[in-house]
């Protein structure tokens, strides 16, 4: 694949331009993109695009994604064609509202309920099987799924007790009230970007805390 | 009078017919037993699409590595090679050439990979290019061995030796493939984790047979990401190697953390220290003499010379960053003693080869005999900015600006028709509107426009290469030719001058985004690669509109 370099370049500027939704959209949940790479390079290479996006960007459509990638490394290093039938077999459950088959899903209206990037994601997987020049075998039910680890991503506090936490809206900071502190957590990268004091007049723990 | 006479040669009957039918017959033959080889060799029944395709993309990688390192050594003019300090390479060739019989510790221990650090710019890569082309001469004198097996990778130059994980798969993959080992081969092209890959390659350098010697060559280590802690990133480097196997990597002394890892566990007689490591006021003496000498001789490969009074102008003012140290430091005045060291430090950072080699290509090469130079620039960055104020002279500054960011900005550089797509975008949409408009304004006037920039988009791009050439360097990234720029600190000077704030960065990065997205959008399986295509972000309206006023202006 002549185009590996334009698909590495585009990753990196999508990161570091700060736009999630494009780097979700152009880039991550693009399947022609996972295939340039799965193809052009390997899988252990998307693995480490993963790492790399992971350390700076929380998102719930990349976990899920990375998680995909792991119960299915060995199937997709052996054949990079059936990228698109793993997609489809872990991914469907957290797309889907009510369809009883894929088929009916795929040509419904847009689901919305969870994500856009993921069921647009899912769409090209489906257009993607369905192309697909020699015979491929893919699921067509979606209540038959297979058991997807329950927990997308775990941090550990780094401090003994929290009274209080909530997050910012974009959701890449936490702000955590600890007796009298006030610690910004930046979750991507799991470190304390900021900690503030109360003043010395106010002797009263934090009670409240709402953005 | 005789010899003076053209002869005219004929060549009997038929002859091109027969030699170009050998040719194709041979050439036909050789590749038909090359592909049956293949196809009967490691990769087994498998079809047609598939054997091709592990070899073919290690082996791309392996070449562009391979030629740069080649470059990199062609580089290196005739009298800076003869001239140069060969300490260092000395140093190297004997922790090679040492057999293990001579190691210290007995019998027990083995060698240890080799280190080389040194600042940026001070010259590491140019020192392993050197190595790794006269290594084979130095290891088959030693002993009875076949032959010398060089694995080279440049760290941060190619997508597969960005992360630690990719990079020891695709050396594991080389080596299995170099040694015919199937097995490992298949194990190593399904590996995906760290530890197991990890694993591989230890594996690999045990188990290959020892008829032939192995060199490893790694530069810029520092360059290396991976998802772990700085710790256990280098938890895959052997750290005791086989008899034959020969590991040397290049860390930058500015990377802290893994210096210190691999000075923890690398003996210190293992490292090769370039250029400063140590700080003192003799060396400062030393440091200007040496890089007078590499200009001296940087200028004899260019085929300059500089007049006796430029010659005293350039030596007084490289000695005299030096000597002013020394003088500030001889007075008796405690708190002068801090302010002293610190400048010394930045005296004699600035004073590496890279510093030396811009200094005689861009500045030096263009000064005529009747030049009386009054300013010298001390340091890269200087080098970097007085450069780039004489090219927005004679260029529009919208058309360096946007060249300078966008090669800051990407990973690998950028592709020569990408870079003349661009100068003939900005142009039609950015420079000529405005000057036309400026034009306009002025048109009652009678005086002339004082700054006529060049008309046509061909000249614009060659003068602007012309005059970027001593910054930018030329590399093979995947089989394909790219410019970026020579070394970190010009991306930082750079960087300095045109994106002074983070949203000048996240736009650039922005404008790349799209400019790659539509080009790898349009790029089909089949089709050649088309170069960067950036028509597509906003000025497409310009464009059209402009090459139509412009070809009314022109009749």
């Amino acid at each position: 694949m002549e185009s590996v370099r334009e698909a590495d370049e585009l990753w990196y500027h999508l990161l570091y331009s700060g736009n999630k939704e494009q780097l979700k959209s152009y880039a991550l949940l693009n399947m022609r993109f996972l295939k340039t790479i799965v193809e052009g390079v390997s899988v252990c290479y998307l693995r480490c695009i993963l790492d790399a996006v992971r350390s700076q960007v929380l998102d719930w459509d990349i976990e899920q994604l990375y998680g995909m990638l792991k119960q299915s490394v060995h199937v997709v290093t052996q054949d990079p064609s059936q990228l698109a039938v793993e997609a489809l077999l872990w991914l469907v459950p957290f797309a889907s509202t009510g369809a009883l088959s894929l088929h009916q899903m795929m040509n419904g209206k847009s689901i919305g309920s969870t994500s856009s990037h993921l069921s647009e994601f899912l769409r090209q997987a489906y257009r993607c099987c369905v192309d697909y020049r020699k015979p491929l075998l893919y699921p067509n039910n979606i209540w038959l799924n297979l058991p997807v680890p329950p927990q997308v991503t775990m941090i550990t506090s780094p401090w003994s007790s929290i009274t209080r936490a909530v997050s910012t809206p974009d959701s890449q900071h936490l702000i955590v009230c600890e007796g009298k502190m006030l610690h910004f957590f930046h979750l991507p990268t799991k470190t304390i970007a900021k900690s503030v004091e109360g003043r010395k007049i106010s002797q009263f723990p934090i009670l409240n805390l709402k953005l | 009078m005789s010899s003076l006479q053209t002869r005219t040669y004929t060549l009997p009957e038929h002859y091109i017919e027969r030699f170009g039918e050998t040719v194709l017959r041979t050439l036909k033959s050789s590749i038909d037993d090359h592909v049956t080889q293949i196809q009967n060799s490691m990769f087994g029944p498998l079809g047609p699409g598939r054997t091709l395709e592990h070899p073919g993309d290690i082996v791309r990688e392996a070449h562009s590595h391979l030629s740069n390192f080649r470059r990199l050594m062609g580089a290196l003019g005739m009298a800076q090679a003869i001239d140069s300090d060969f300490a260092h390479l000395l140093q190297i060739r004997e922790l090679i050439t040492r057999k293990v019989d001579e190691v210290p510790g007995g019998r027990g221990a083995r060698h240890q990979p080799i280190v080389v650090t040194g600042r940026e710019g001070a010259g590491k890569s140019t020192l392993l290019a050197q190595v790794f082309t006269y290594a084979p001469e130095w290891l088959v004198e030693n002993s009875e061995r076949d032959g010398v097996i060089r694995i080279v990778r440049q760290c941060g130059q190619s997508p597969s030796s960005n992360f630690a994980s990719e990079l020891l798969r695709s050396l594991c993959i080389q080596i299995a493939i170099a040694h015919g080992l199937e097995a490992q081969l298949q194990r190593s092209a399904a590996a995906h984790e760290l530890s197991e890959l990890a694993i591989c390659f230890q594996e690999l350098l045990k188990l290959r047979n020892s008829s032939s010697d192995l060199l490893i060559i790694l530069d810029d280590l520092h360059h290396l990401q991976s998802a772990l802690q700085s710790s256990a990133l280098l938890g895959w480097m052997p750290w005791n190697l086989p008899p034959n196997v020969y590991f040397i990597c290049s860390v930058a002394l500015e990377a802290e953390s893994v210096l210190s890892i691999l000075r923890s566990r690398i003996s210190t007689e293992n490292f090769v220290c370039l250029g400063e490591c140590e700080t003192s006021e003799a060396k400062s003496f030393h440091q200007g003499n040496a890089i007078l000498s590499m200009v001296q001789c940087k200028l004899r490969d260019e085929k300059r010379t500089l007049t006796p009074s430029q010659w005293e102008f350039v030596r007084q003012k490289i000695k005299l960053s030096g000597e002013e140290m020394v003088r500030v430091v001889d007075q008796p005045n405690e708190p002068n003693r801090p302010i002293a060291v610190e400048s010394e430090l930045i005296s004699s950072e600035n004073m590496t080869p890279l510093f030396a080699n811009l200094l005689a290509t861009s500045v030096l090469s263009s000064w005529e005999s009747f030049y009386v130079p009054e300013y010298l620039p001390t340091s890269v960055s200087q080098i970097v900015l007085t450069i780039l104020d004489d090219i927005e002279e004679c260029i529009p500054y919208a058309l360096v600006r946007r060249i300078c960011t966008y090669l800051t900005c990407t990973k690998y550089g950028l592709r020569e028709t990408e870079l003349y797509n661009l100068v003939q975008e900005t142009l039609l949409s950015q420079v000529w509107p405005a000057m036309t408009n400026l034009k306009m304004n002025t048109e009652s006037s009678s005086t002339p426009d004082p700054f006529e920039y060049p008309r046509s988009t061909a000249s614009m791009w060659l003068l602007l290469k012309a005059k970027l050439n001593p910054l930018l360097k030329e590399y093979f990234v995947q089989g394909q030719l790219y410019f970026n720029w020579r070394s970190p600190k010009i991306a930082t000077a750079v960087r300095e001058r045109y994106l002074i704030d983070i949203g000048q960065l996240r736009a650039t990065h922005q404008e790349l985004t799209n400019a790659f997205y539509s080009s790898f959008s349009e790029v089909r399986r089949d089709e050649l690669l088309t170069p960067l295509n950036t028509s597509h972000i906003d000025y497409n309206h310009w464009k059209r509109e402009e090459r139509n006023g412009i070809s009314e202006r022109s009749r």
